[in-house]
């Protein structure tokens, strides 16, 4: 039986909301829509990077929706997008590293940031294991890079999905949680803020959001190098397909590499 | 964590309540692909709809297991408050 992208579509949507309602309780309403806006900037552009990268896609783009055998103009099989990516795939995240967030918190209340953010990631991971072969069965996404395959999924997708809640996870919890700093970016936050951003306690929100925003930037570099890097160590040694992959931009990096048929 | 505003406004009882509907919102959710896994087509590699609920079920074992102290952490501080 296949289920349309619709369907999870739907099931995101509902439970997006139900999780925001209790995120609001557990974290205070400030703290659960820094949560949010920082999942969808944070998200957001990683996900359309490796799109527009040729990592996999969404099949929109490639007029592939259909209904009794016609395709639908217009109609990617996803309510809304942001650029080339499913607004459901941010929202998604949001309401799976949340709670993933809450629950390394509790269990782990005094421990380092960087280890309360590798067992959030490692708890997500383990979710997602489930998650994205029913996706490629159904075929609500594809992937099309080289590397090495499980049930359909490249490792290097659960690479991803590590650093994108160890990263985030970290800075959220330093940031708006302890409201402190780090090191490496204090002299840059200096001159961008005017003020010693080691610590916010005595700030507003609206001050704390405003560098939990830089900060979540400031990563995107340190993500993207430390997810590559250990990608590229995955697919070199153990890479079980090498394409060749049909990815909607034909100009791909990816697409690129290994080279067309 | 430091309290928020909803901790101080609602109490600590409610926040935990709270904690333990997220959880099992997470679980249900987690069932509703489990159920996905069954009734969709075999994954990549598997030959029955069944290998794919039982590749699903270790897969997502230290989500679960996780999930389960969560809960018995909440369900503990829960009682202590009582």
């Amino acid at each position: 039986m296949r289920f349309e992208s619709w369907v999870l579509d739907s099931i995101l949507f509902v439970f997006f909301f139900l999780i925001l309602r209790e995120g609001r309780i557990v974290l205070g309403r400030q703290r659960t829509s820094l949560f949010l806006w920082g999942s969808i900037l944070w998200t957001g552009t990683i996900e359309n990077v490796m799109v527009a990268l040729g990592g996999y896609d969404y099949f929109a783009y490639a007029n592939y929706y259909q209904c009794g055998g016609r395709v639908i103009e217009g109609y990617g099989g996803w309510f809304a997008f942001i650029l080339f990516v499913p607004l459901c795939i941010c929202l998604g995240w949001f309401l799976l590293s949340l709670p993933a967030f809450v629950i390394s918190d509790r269990l782990l209340r005094d421990r380092s940031v960087w280890l309360k953010s590798a067992f959030a990631a490692v708890t997500l991971v383990s979710f997602d294991m489930l998650l994205d072969p029913i996706s490629v069965v159904n075929e609500w996404w594809r992937w099309t890079s080289p590397g090495f395959y499980l049930r359909g999924v490249t490792v290097s997708n659960y690479i991803g999905w590590f650093f994108l809640l160890f990263f985030f996870g970290a800075v959220f919890e330093r940031t708006v949680v302890q409201q402190k700093g780090f090191g490496w970016l204090a002299f840059i936050e200096g001159v961008l803020f005017g003020a010693d951003t080691s610590d916010l306690s005595e700030r507003d929100m609206g001050f704390v959001g405003k560098v939990f925003y830089f900060r979540l930037v400031a990563f995107l570099p340190v993500f993207f190098v430390c997810c590559t890097a250990v990608a590229a160590a995955v697919t070199l040694l153990f890479a079980n397909n090498l394409g060749p992959f049909e990815s909607v931009f034909p100009n791909s990096a990816f697409t690129g590499w290994i080279g067309k048929p | 964590m430091k309290p928020h505003e909803s901790s101080r406004r609602l109490g600590p009882r409610a926040v935990l309540r709270a904690e333990l509907r997220m959880a099992g919102l997470l679980f249900l959710l987690f069932l509703i692909h489990l159920a996905e896994a069954f009734f969709t087509f075999p994954f990549k590699g598997h030959e029955s709809s069944v290998q794919n609920v039982l590749y699903g079920l270790v897969v997502t074992a230290p989500f679960n297991g996780v999930l389960l102290a969560f809960c018995l952490a909440v369900r503990r501080d829960l009682s202590g408050r009582s």
